[in-house]
């Protein structure tokens, strides 16, 4: 488990330095795996929240010094300090790595830490600092992106021929973990995803009211032929994520069906495409969609899901096109060179069922290119 | 949780963090890890005839959720923090939250107290249905290390065993990527690309979430074949030491006593909880700052001895221990 090579690491902390900067903030405490590897390439323990909880870890950005606490001491560059993370003294190890310091941005944190530490000092959110840092990717981030996506493009190859009528849908998460770990990707950071998708309203009665029917919960589900097994699937590599998504008929050749859904959904993904390059806003993205998708037609994305999103390391990030956050922060939100987008509508109708799959691309200077390869 | 915020005088409970918000609310969400919390998406008020929750898996709540409890998802942050203010504003108690942030100190302009004493006392005693979860996931945990240990074979890289656990485990979300350390002393934790050699002894373990409920399983293996019968009865002797302690009122310097007498290593913990993920208590060689053991608690043994380490998992009672799971 070795740190983060130092060109990758020197270009991140220039760009969190920078916004630290200009957001006024003497000191960041960061307490999610991604920021910390952001902020100090240093590489926490991966896994869910109460592993988290059980073994928890920081790491303290100033101007002209890193810390990270609770980290596995292989896991931290060499010009980072690294220290323990005790559960009776943490309050005191942060407040004398912090001294000096006046307003601080700050992560989510134990509330007990929280509350004694506000105290001392001026708590203000960190995520729009780390969110200014890493909207637009490094060239070894967008390296990192495109290695991950194809290693877990190789990954489904391996598990698409199992797709076949009798197999749980479990059965099917499972043996895309172990082609992953067979290619050395051994994070899992989503639940891997195969879900037969409803191709009636009344198949999914949870759905809230003015979304597409939709389900992303896989079960033990035992698929038939024919069955529209929607996939999504989040693993790390070196920390970055490859967000994978298609849909596949199981056990069969696509029918008129799954072909008109596919169409349209290659039709507002086309779109939006055209939309994509700089100086554009992801109000710009949802416009082109909803015009792809015709009038009449609610949004072709799940509800409270969204067309696209940012990502990097860890989970999904800004910019998110077509959630609640609404047309006025989308027209705020403007696509510069650099920005990585995951680009997933959600083609369905009453009777065909749905199609769903994603595209993921990196803005350029004169428009886009493609991260991702297209569906299979 | 109605219960303990009662006994407390907690009106309002808000929880961010994936598992104590499973845990309260019964609600089930497509899993990621290294989502510590950000924003609360579980809301608990006093009386309420059911938790209120965020999501974007409706069909992931309990049957028994009122519908207009299950609200989707906000990622406007703003919109939601006015949102949960709305929740909480008729609690005239206390308001609690596991995860502090500046955004919800603001949004709910009151004080905030830490809730990590209220789920702690709300989570022990352990049901009979939680206990039969626990050795559920157990089984599942210990079913998939079997398929490591096959897996480790001379030449074979750290990354076929985590595959041969992810093939026997289907169903199960990874508590995390599954450790595989050499034994030495320290022990060295090996990477996913690293090679097993014939006489390399290595201690696996791995951590799995199903229906909610977390399993581990730990055990130490010879590659290549190799004698592990000694190092393997002086940890069960560990085990038992450390075992005949485990009884109500226990405080982890009883438990960290009893392991060093018996000939324990100082190597990571030795016990934790387990339930709806890893819990408290977390005890060490050095005993550590955990309470006394409560009857209920479902713990987790895991001592070194020089050259083995597994794990064995046993529930706390108003007298013996009872094991959960045979010896590995």
């Amino acid at each position: 488990m070795s740190p983060d090579p130092s060109p990758l690491r020197a270009g991140r902390t220039a760009r969190l330095h920078a916004a630290m900067e200009a957001a006024g903030h003497d000191a960041l405490v960061l307490t999610s795996a991604a920021a910390i590897r952001y902020a100090t390439g240093a590489v926490v323990r991966h896994g869910e929240s109460s592993l988290e909880a059980a073994w928890p870890f920081a790491s303290v950005v100033t101007a002209d010094r890193v810390h990270v606490l609770g980290v596995e001491p292989e896991g931290v560059p060499p010009e980072v300090e690294h220290l323990p993370w005790t559960r009776h003294a943490v309050v005191s190890t942060l407040a004398e790595v912090l001294r000096g310091a006046r307003t601080i941005g700050v992560e989510r944190l134990p509330t007990a830490v929280g509350l004694e530490l506000e105290r001392a000092f001026r708590m203000e959110p960190a995520e729009p600092v780390l969110g200014a840092a890493r909207a637009v990717k490094t060239v070894e981030e967008i390296a990192l992106l495109r290695a991950a996506q194809r290693a877990s493009e190789a990954g489904i190859a391996e598990v698409l021929p199992a797709i076949v009528p009798g197999i749980r849908e479990v059965d099917l998460g499972a043996r895309f973990l172990a082609a992953m770990a067979r290619r050395d990707v051994t994070a899992c950071h989503v639940e891997p995803i195969f879900c037969v998708l409803p191709r009636e309203a009344r198949e999914a009665p949870w759905t809230f009211a003015g979304g597409l029917p939709y389900r992303e919960l896989p079960g033990e589900r035992v698929l038939a032929a024919g069955d529209q097994v929607m996939i999504d699937t989040g693993m790390l590599h070196a920390g970055y994520l490859a967000d994978f998504g298609c849909t596949w008929v199981c056990g069969a050749e696509p029918g008129r069906a799954d072909r008109t859904l596919r169409a349209r959904w290659q039709a507002i993904l086309d779109a939006v495409l055209d939309a994509c390059r700089p100086g554009t806003t992801a109000a710009d993205l949802r416009a082109a969609a909803l015009a792809a998708n015709g009038p009449g037609r609610p949004a072709p994305w799940p509800r409270p899901l969204y067309l696209a999103h940012g990502i990097g390391l860890g989970g999904v990030e800004p910019p998110f096109v077509g959630t609640d956050l609404g047309l006025a922060a989308e027209t705020r939100a403007v696509l510069v060179p650099g920005m990585v987008l995951v680009i997933e509508p959600y083609a369905w109708e009453e009777g065909l069922g749905g199609y769903r799959a994603e595209q993921t691309i990196v803005i350029t200077d004169d428009g886009f290119a493609p991260l991702s390869a297209p569906p299979p | 949780m109605q219960a303990v915020m009662a006994r407390r005088g907690v009106d309002a409970l808000l929880l961010a963090t994936p598992h104590l918000a499973a845990f309260a609310s019964g609600a089930r969400r497509v899993q990621v890890a290294g989502s510590g919390g950000g924003l609360p998406w579980v809301v608990i008020v006093a009386g309420a005839p059911s938790a209120v929750v965020f999501t974007a898996d409706p069909d992931g709540a309990p049957s028994w959720m009122p519908r207009v409890a299950i609200e989707p998802l906000l990622w406007d942050r703003g919109r939601a923090l006015r949102r949960l203010a709305e929740l909480v504003a008729p609690a005239r108690g206390a308001i609690a939250c596991d995860t502090f942030s500046p955004l919800l100190r603001d949004a709910i302009g009151r004080p905030l107290i830490d809730a990590a004493p209220l789920l702690a006392e709300a989570m022990v005693p352990k049901t009979a249905d939680e206990v039969a979860a626990v050795k559920t996931t157990l089984r599942a945990a210990r079913t998939a290390l079997r398929g490591a240990v096959r897996a480790a074979g001379p030449g074979e890289p750290v990354a076929a065993l985590i595959a041969a656990v992810a093939e026997s485990s289907a169903g199960c979300f990874p508590l995390g990527e599954g450790f595989v350390w050499r034994i030495g002393s320290p022990f060295v934790r090996l990477a996913a690309t690293d090679v097993l050699g014939a006489g390399d002894v290595v201690a696996l373990e791995l951590g799995l979430s199903h229906a909610a409920y977390a399993g581990v399983a730990g055990d130490t293996v010879a590659v290549g074949g190799g004698d592990l019968t000694a190092a393997r009865r002086a940890w069960f002797a560990v085990l038992c030491a450390i075992a005949k302690r485990c009884r109500r009122g226990a405080t982890a310097a009883d438990l960290a006593r009893a392991a060093t007498a018996a000939g324990a290593r100082r190597e990571g913990l030795l016990a934790h909880g387990l339930g709806v993920g890893v819990e408290p208590p977390f005890i060490d060689l050095d005993g550590g700052d955990a309470e006394p053991l409560r009857p209920g608690t479902v713990l987790v043994l895991t001592p070194v001895v020089a050259g083995f380490r597994a794990t064995r998992a046993l529930l706390v009672t108003e007298g013996s221990p009872r094991w959960l799971e045979g010896a590995p």
